[in-house]
Protein backbone atom coordinates (compact mmCIF):
# COMPACT_ATOMS: atom_id res chain seq x y z
CA UNK A 1 0.00 0.00 0.00
CA UNK A 2 1.20 3.47 -0.83
CA UNK A 3 1.71 5.90 2.00
CA UNK A 4 2.55 9.56 1.87
CA UNK A 5 6.31 9.98 2.19
CA UNK A 6 7.98 12.08 4.83
CA UNK A 7 5.19 12.51 7.36
CA UNK A 8 6.48 15.36 9.50
CA UNK A 9 6.89 14.84 13.25
CA UNK A 10 3.75 15.77 15.15
CA UNK A 11 1.52 15.74 12.07
CA UNK A 12 -1.17 13.11 11.66
CA UNK A 13 -1.13 10.15 11.88
CA UNK A 14 1.84 10.20 14.23
CA UNK A 15 -0.50 11.55 16.89
CA UNK A 16 -4.27 11.09 17.27
CA UNK A 17 -6.12 14.39 17.11
CA UNK A 18 -9.51 15.74 18.12
CA UNK A 19 -10.42 19.25 16.97
CA UNK A 20 -13.18 21.09 18.81
CA UNK A 21 -14.60 23.17 15.95
CA UNK A 22 -14.46 26.78 14.69
CA UNK A 23 -12.13 26.09 11.79
CA UNK A 24 -13.44 29.00 9.75
CA UNK A 25 -14.15 32.76 10.04
CA UNK A 26 -12.11 35.62 11.50
CA UNK A 27 -8.74 34.44 10.14
CA UNK A 28 -7.64 34.97 6.55
CA UNK A 29 -7.17 31.33 5.57
CA UNK A 30 -10.34 29.54 6.56
CA UNK A 31 -10.25 27.47 3.39
CA UNK A 32 -6.78 26.10 4.13
CA UNK A 33 -7.70 25.27 7.73
CA UNK A 34 -11.00 23.61 6.82
CA UNK A 35 -9.49 21.63 3.94
CA UNK A 36 -6.53 20.50 6.04
CA UNK A 37 -8.81 19.27 8.84
CA UNK A 38 -11.24 17.54 6.47
CA UNK A 39 -8.46 16.00 4.35
CA UNK A 40 -6.81 14.53 7.46
CA UNK A 41 -10.24 13.22 8.48
CA UNK A 42 -10.48 11.42 5.16
CA UNK A 43 -6.91 10.16 5.17
CA UNK A 44 -6.86 8.96 8.78
CA UNK A 45 -10.53 8.32 9.65
CA UNK A 46 -9.79 6.39 12.85
CA UNK A 47 -6.99 8.64 14.12
CA UNK A 48 -8.23 12.10 13.31
CA UNK A 49 -11.52 13.57 14.54
CA UNK A 50 -13.22 16.92 14.32
CA UNK A 51 -16.45 18.14 15.90
CA UNK A 52 -18.67 21.09 15.11
CA UNK A 53 -18.28 24.64 16.33
CA UNK A 54 -20.79 27.46 16.07
CA UNK A 55 -18.95 28.82 13.02
CA UNK A 56 -19.56 25.58 11.10
CA UNK A 57 -23.01 26.96 10.42
CA UNK A 58 -24.09 28.79 7.26
CA UNK A 59 -25.89 31.67 8.99
CA UNK A 60 -22.75 32.48 11.02
CA UNK A 61 -19.96 31.92 8.47
CA UNK A 62 -22.06 33.80 5.89
CA UNK A 63 -21.30 36.90 7.99
CA UNK A 64 -17.94 36.39 9.70
CA UNK A 65 -15.62 35.82 6.77
CA UNK A 66 -15.80 32.32 5.34
CA UNK A 67 -18.48 33.06 2.73
CA UNK A 68 -16.53 36.08 1.45
CA UNK A 69 -13.31 34.07 1.31
CA UNK A 70 -14.98 31.25 -0.68
CA UNK A 71 -16.63 33.74 -3.02
CA UNK A 72 -13.43 35.72 -3.58
CA UNK A 73 -11.08 32.77 -4.03
CA UNK A 74 -13.38 30.13 -5.55
CA UNK A 75 -17.16 30.30 -5.78
CA UNK A 76 -20.37 30.54 -3.81
CA UNK A 77 -21.00 26.97 -4.91
CA UNK A 78 -17.93 25.84 -3.00
CA UNK A 79 -19.23 27.58 0.13
CA UNK A 80 -22.44 25.56 -0.27
CA UNK A 81 -20.39 22.36 -0.60
CA UNK A 82 -18.64 23.18 2.69
CA UNK A 83 -22.02 23.90 4.28
CA UNK A 84 -23.33 20.47 3.27
CA UNK A 85 -20.23 18.93 4.84
CA UNK A 86 -20.39 20.99 8.06
CA UNK A 87 -24.03 19.96 8.49
CA UNK A 88 -22.77 16.39 8.96
CA UNK A 89 -20.05 17.09 11.55
CA UNK A 90 -20.42 15.20 14.83
CA UNK A 91 -21.02 17.49 17.80
CA UNK A 92 -19.41 15.71 20.77
CA UNK A 93 -16.74 13.18 21.68
CA UNK A 94 -16.39 10.93 24.70
CA UNK A 95 -12.90 9.74 25.58
CA UNK A 96 -12.73 6.41 27.40
CA UNK A 97 -16.13 7.13 29.01
CA UNK A 98 -14.49 9.76 31.24
CA UNK A 99 -13.80 12.94 29.29
CA UNK A 100 -16.61 14.66 27.39
CA UNK A 101 -15.62 17.11 24.65
CA UNK A 102 -17.93 19.64 22.97
CA UNK A 103 -17.45 23.05 21.40
CA UNK A 104 -19.61 25.15 23.74
CA UNK A 105 -20.79 23.39 26.87
CA UNK A 106 -23.77 21.82 28.60
CA UNK A 107 -27.48 22.14 27.95
CA UNK A 108 -30.39 22.20 30.40
CA UNK A 109 -31.99 19.64 28.07
CA UNK A 110 -29.09 17.22 28.31
CA UNK A 111 -29.99 14.42 30.70
CA UNK A 112 -28.50 11.38 28.99
CA UNK A 113 -25.59 11.18 26.54
CA UNK A 114 -27.79 9.04 24.29
CA UNK A 115 -29.72 12.18 23.44
CA UNK A 116 -26.63 13.47 21.62
CA UNK A 117 -26.23 10.21 19.69
CA UNK A 118 -29.83 10.48 18.55
CA UNK A 119 -29.52 13.94 16.97
CA UNK A 120 -30.27 13.44 13.30
CA UNK A 121 -27.88 14.57 10.56
CA UNK A 122 -27.52 16.41 8.24
CA UNK A 123 -28.71 19.33 10.29
CA UNK A 124 -28.30 23.08 10.52
CA UNK A 125 -27.52 24.43 14.01
CA UNK A 126 -30.95 25.36 15.42
CA UNK A 127 -31.57 28.60 17.35
CA UNK A 128 -32.53 26.78 20.54
CA UNK A 129 -32.42 23.32 22.06
CA UNK A 130 -29.85 20.65 22.84
CA UNK A 131 -27.67 20.91 19.72
CA UNK A 132 -27.65 24.70 19.89
CA UNK A 133 -26.64 24.64 23.55
CA UNK A 134 -23.75 22.17 23.33
CA UNK A 135 -22.32 24.24 20.47
CA UNK A 136 -23.03 27.70 21.94
CA UNK A 137 -23.21 27.70 25.76
CA UNK A 138 -20.54 29.10 28.11
CA UNK A 139 -19.54 28.54 31.73
CA UNK A 140 -19.99 31.50 34.10
CA UNK A 141 -18.07 31.61 37.40
CA UNK A 142 -20.51 34.12 38.89
CA UNK A 143 -23.67 32.07 38.78
CA UNK A 144 -25.27 28.94 40.09
CA UNK A 145 -27.52 27.00 37.78
CA UNK A 146 -28.37 28.46 34.38
CA UNK A 147 -28.15 32.06 33.24
CA UNK A 148 -28.78 34.27 30.26
CA UNK A 149 -25.95 34.29 27.70
CA UNK A 150 -24.72 37.73 26.54
CA UNK A 151 -24.20 36.27 23.07
CA UNK A 152 -27.96 36.31 22.71
CA UNK A 153 -27.89 32.56 22.03
CA UNK A 154 -28.20 29.65 24.44
CA UNK A 155 -27.28 29.88 28.14
CA UNK A 156 -24.48 30.15 30.65
CA UNK A 157 -23.99 27.57 33.38
CA UNK A 158 -22.41 27.60 36.82
CA UNK A 159 -19.80 25.34 38.39
CA UNK A 160 -22.57 23.52 40.25
CA UNK A 161 -24.11 22.47 36.91
CA UNK A 162 -20.78 21.06 35.73
CA UNK A 163 -20.20 19.23 39.01
CA UNK A 164 -23.66 17.63 39.04
CA UNK A 165 -23.41 16.64 35.40
CA UNK A 166 -20.00 14.98 35.82
CA UNK A 167 -21.12 13.11 38.96
CA UNK A 168 -24.33 11.89 37.34
CA UNK A 169 -22.53 10.58 34.26
CA UNK A 170 -19.42 9.39 36.11
CA UNK A 171 -17.21 11.68 34.06
CA UNK A 172 -13.91 13.27 35.13
CA UNK A 173 -13.67 16.29 32.88
CA UNK A 174 -15.56 18.45 30.40
CA UNK A 175 -13.39 19.88 27.61
CA UNK A 176 -14.66 22.74 25.46
CA UNK A 177 -13.41 25.65 23.35
CA UNK A 178 -15.50 28.63 22.13
CA UNK A 179 -13.92 31.45 24.20
CA UNK A 180 -10.58 33.21 23.95
CA UNK A 181 -8.52 32.53 27.07
CA UNK A 182 -5.27 34.32 27.83
CA UNK A 183 -3.05 31.28 28.31
CA UNK A 184 -4.74 29.16 25.64
CA UNK A 185 -6.31 27.00 28.34
CA UNK A 186 -8.28 27.87 31.44
CA UNK A 187 -9.84 25.77 34.16
CA UNK A 188 -13.30 26.26 35.61
CA UNK A 189 -15.23 24.57 38.37
CA UNK A 190 -12.14 23.38 40.25
CA UNK A 191 -10.55 21.72 37.23
CA UNK A 192 -13.68 19.89 36.20
CA UNK A 193 -14.01 21.94 33.02
CA UNK A 194 -11.25 23.24 30.78
CA UNK A 195 -11.51 25.75 27.94
CA UNK A 196 -9.02 25.29 25.08
CA UNK A 197 -8.29 27.98 22.52
CA UNK A 198 -5.76 27.31 19.78
CA UNK A 199 -5.63 30.51 17.70
CA UNK A 200 -2.77 32.60 19.15
CA UNK A 201 -3.02 36.40 18.87
CA UNK A 202 -6.65 35.83 17.95
CA UNK A 203 -7.70 38.11 15.07
CA UNK A 204 -4.51 40.09 15.65
CA UNK A 205 -6.43 41.86 18.43
CA UNK A 206 -5.64 39.71 21.43
CA UNK A 207 -2.35 38.78 23.09
CA UNK A 208 -3.58 35.29 23.92
CA UNK A 209 -1.44 32.17 23.77
CA UNK A 210 -2.75 29.02 22.10
CA UNK A 211 -2.96 25.64 23.80
CA UNK A 212 -3.36 22.02 22.87
CA UNK A 213 -4.18 19.37 25.47
CA UNK A 214 -2.60 15.94 25.44
CA UNK A 215 -4.53 13.10 27.06
CA UNK A 216 -2.21 10.16 27.64
CA UNK A 217 -3.31 6.54 27.87
CA UNK A 218 -3.82 6.81 31.63
CA UNK A 219 -6.03 9.89 31.04
CA UNK A 220 -3.36 12.18 32.45
CA UNK A 221 -3.82 15.58 30.83
CA UNK A 222 -1.07 18.06 30.00
CA UNK A 223 -0.95 21.24 27.98
CA UNK A 224 1.29 22.47 25.23
CA UNK A 225 1.37 26.21 24.85
CA UNK A 226 2.05 28.23 21.75
CA UNK A 227 3.16 31.64 22.96
CA UNK A 228 1.64 34.74 21.42
CA UNK A 229 3.75 36.79 19.04
CA UNK A 230 5.81 39.38 20.84
CA UNK A 231 7.37 41.05 17.84
CA UNK A 232 10.04 38.38 17.54
CA UNK A 233 9.62 34.85 16.35
CA UNK A 234 6.97 32.85 18.15
CA UNK A 235 7.54 29.36 19.41
CA UNK A 236 6.27 26.77 21.81
CA UNK A 237 7.57 27.36 25.27
CA UNK A 238 7.65 25.59 28.56
CA UNK A 239 6.46 27.01 31.82
CA UNK A 240 6.12 30.62 30.81
CA UNK A 241 2.94 32.63 30.89
CA UNK A 242 1.46 34.69 28.13
CA UNK A 243 1.79 38.42 28.48
CA UNK A 244 -1.23 40.02 30.08
CA UNK A 245 -3.76 41.21 27.54
CA UNK A 246 -5.13 44.71 27.60
CA UNK A 247 -8.00 44.55 30.06
CA UNK A 248 -9.96 47.00 27.98
CA UNK A 249 -10.46 44.14 25.57
CA UNK A 250 -13.38 41.97 26.33
CA UNK A 251 -11.69 38.67 27.17
CA UNK A 252 -14.52 36.63 25.74
CA UNK A 253 -14.98 35.97 22.09
CA UNK A 254 -18.48 37.12 21.35
CA UNK A 255 -18.96 34.81 18.41
CA UNK B 1 -18.14 5.22 -6.93
CA UNK B 2 -15.18 6.64 -8.84
CA UNK B 3 -15.15 6.01 -12.56
CA UNK B 4 -12.23 4.20 -14.04
CA UNK B 5 -10.69 7.15 -15.83
CA UNK B 6 -10.76 9.46 -12.80
CA UNK B 7 -7.87 9.92 -10.41
CA UNK B 8 -8.16 7.59 -7.41
CA UNK B 9 -9.47 9.29 -4.27
CA UNK B 10 -6.43 8.52 -2.16
CA UNK B 11 -4.21 10.30 -4.67
CA UNK B 12 -6.41 13.39 -4.56
CA UNK B 13 -6.34 13.47 -0.76
CA UNK B 14 -2.61 12.90 -0.75
CA UNK B 15 -2.15 15.72 -3.29
CA UNK B 16 -4.30 18.11 -1.25
CA UNK B 17 -2.38 17.41 1.97
CA UNK B 18 0.96 17.79 0.18
CA UNK B 19 -0.12 21.11 -1.33
CA UNK B 20 -1.07 22.41 2.11
CA UNK B 21 2.07 21.08 3.81
CA UNK B 22 4.14 22.74 1.09
CA UNK B 23 3.32 26.06 2.78
CA UNK B 24 5.50 25.10 5.76
CA UNK B 25 8.38 27.52 5.85
CA UNK B 26 6.60 30.08 3.69
CA UNK B 27 5.98 33.57 4.93
CA UNK B 28 2.78 33.46 7.04
CA UNK B 29 -0.10 34.80 5.02
CA UNK B 30 0.88 33.18 1.74
CA UNK B 31 -2.23 31.51 0.36
CA UNK B 32 -2.36 27.98 -0.98
CA UNK B 33 -3.14 28.99 -4.55
CA UNK B 34 -2.53 25.53 -5.99
CA UNK B 35 -5.65 23.88 -4.52
CA UNK B 36 -8.24 23.16 -7.19
CA UNK B 37 -11.93 23.66 -6.53
CA UNK B 38 -12.54 20.09 -7.74
CA UNK B 39 -10.04 18.78 -5.17
CA UNK B 40 -11.65 20.72 -2.32
CA UNK B 41 -15.06 19.48 -3.38
CA UNK B 42 -13.83 15.89 -3.36
CA UNK B 43 -12.43 16.34 0.17
CA UNK B 44 -15.74 17.78 1.39
CA UNK B 45 -17.86 15.03 -0.17
CA UNK B 46 -15.68 12.22 1.13
CA UNK B 47 -15.38 13.79 4.61
CA UNK B 48 -19.15 14.15 4.71
CA UNK B 49 -19.67 10.45 3.89
CA UNK B 50 -17.09 9.41 6.46
CA UNK B 51 -18.53 11.55 9.24
CA UNK B 52 -22.00 10.24 8.51
CA UNK B 53 -20.65 6.70 8.86
CA UNK B 54 -19.36 7.57 12.35
CA UNK B 55 -21.58 8.48 15.32
CA UNK B 56 -22.78 11.98 16.28
CA UNK B 57 -21.26 11.33 19.73
CA UNK B 58 -17.79 9.99 18.95
CA UNK B 59 -16.42 7.36 21.29
CA UNK B 60 -12.65 7.74 21.34
CA UNK B 61 -9.72 6.24 23.20
CA UNK B 62 -6.68 7.97 24.66
CA UNK B 63 -3.94 8.83 23.88
CA UNK B 64 -4.85 11.84 21.79
CA UNK B 65 -4.33 15.55 21.44
CA UNK B 66 -7.21 18.00 21.67
CA UNK B 67 -7.16 21.32 19.82
CA UNK B 68 -9.53 24.26 20.35
CA UNK B 69 -10.64 27.06 17.98
CA UNK B 70 -8.34 27.62 15.00
CA UNK B 71 -10.39 30.23 13.05
CA UNK B 72 -8.63 30.35 9.71
CA UNK B 73 -5.16 30.91 11.20
CA UNK B 74 -3.50 28.35 8.96
CA UNK B 75 0.14 29.05 9.81
CA UNK B 76 -0.68 28.70 13.49
CA UNK B 77 -2.33 25.37 12.73
CA UNK B 78 0.89 24.22 11.04
CA UNK B 79 2.86 25.29 14.12
CA UNK B 80 0.44 23.39 16.35
CA UNK B 81 1.03 20.19 14.38
CA UNK B 82 4.73 20.82 14.02
CA UNK B 83 5.47 21.30 17.69
CA UNK B 84 2.85 18.90 19.00
CA UNK B 85 4.29 16.50 21.54
CA UNK B 86 7.40 18.41 22.38
CA UNK B 87 6.81 20.66 25.39
CA UNK B 88 4.56 19.78 28.25
CA UNK B 89 3.31 22.39 30.68
CA UNK B 90 1.19 22.15 33.81
CA UNK B 91 0.44 18.51 34.51
CA UNK B 92 -3.10 17.73 35.57
CA UNK B 93 -3.47 14.51 37.47
CA UNK B 94 -6.88 12.98 37.07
Amino acid sequence: MLTSPNIPIGFPPEENYLFLGDYVDRGKQSIEVAVMVLAYKVKYPENFFCIRGNHECASINRIYGFYDECKRRYSIKLWKTFTDCFNCLPCAALIDDKVLCVHGGLSPELTTLDQISRIHRPTDVPDTGLLCDIIWSDPDPDINGWGENDRGVSFTFGADVVRQFLRKHELDLLVRAHQVVEDGYEFFAGRELVTLFSAPNYCGQFDNAAAMMTVDDTLMCSFQILKPADGRSTRFAQGSRASTPDRSHNPQDRY
Amino acid sequence: MLMQHTIPLFLIIWTVIDKLLALRGEHPGKLCDTLLESEIKMVCLRARDLMMSQPMLLELSAPLKIVGDTHGQFYDLLRIFEYGGKFYVCLLSM
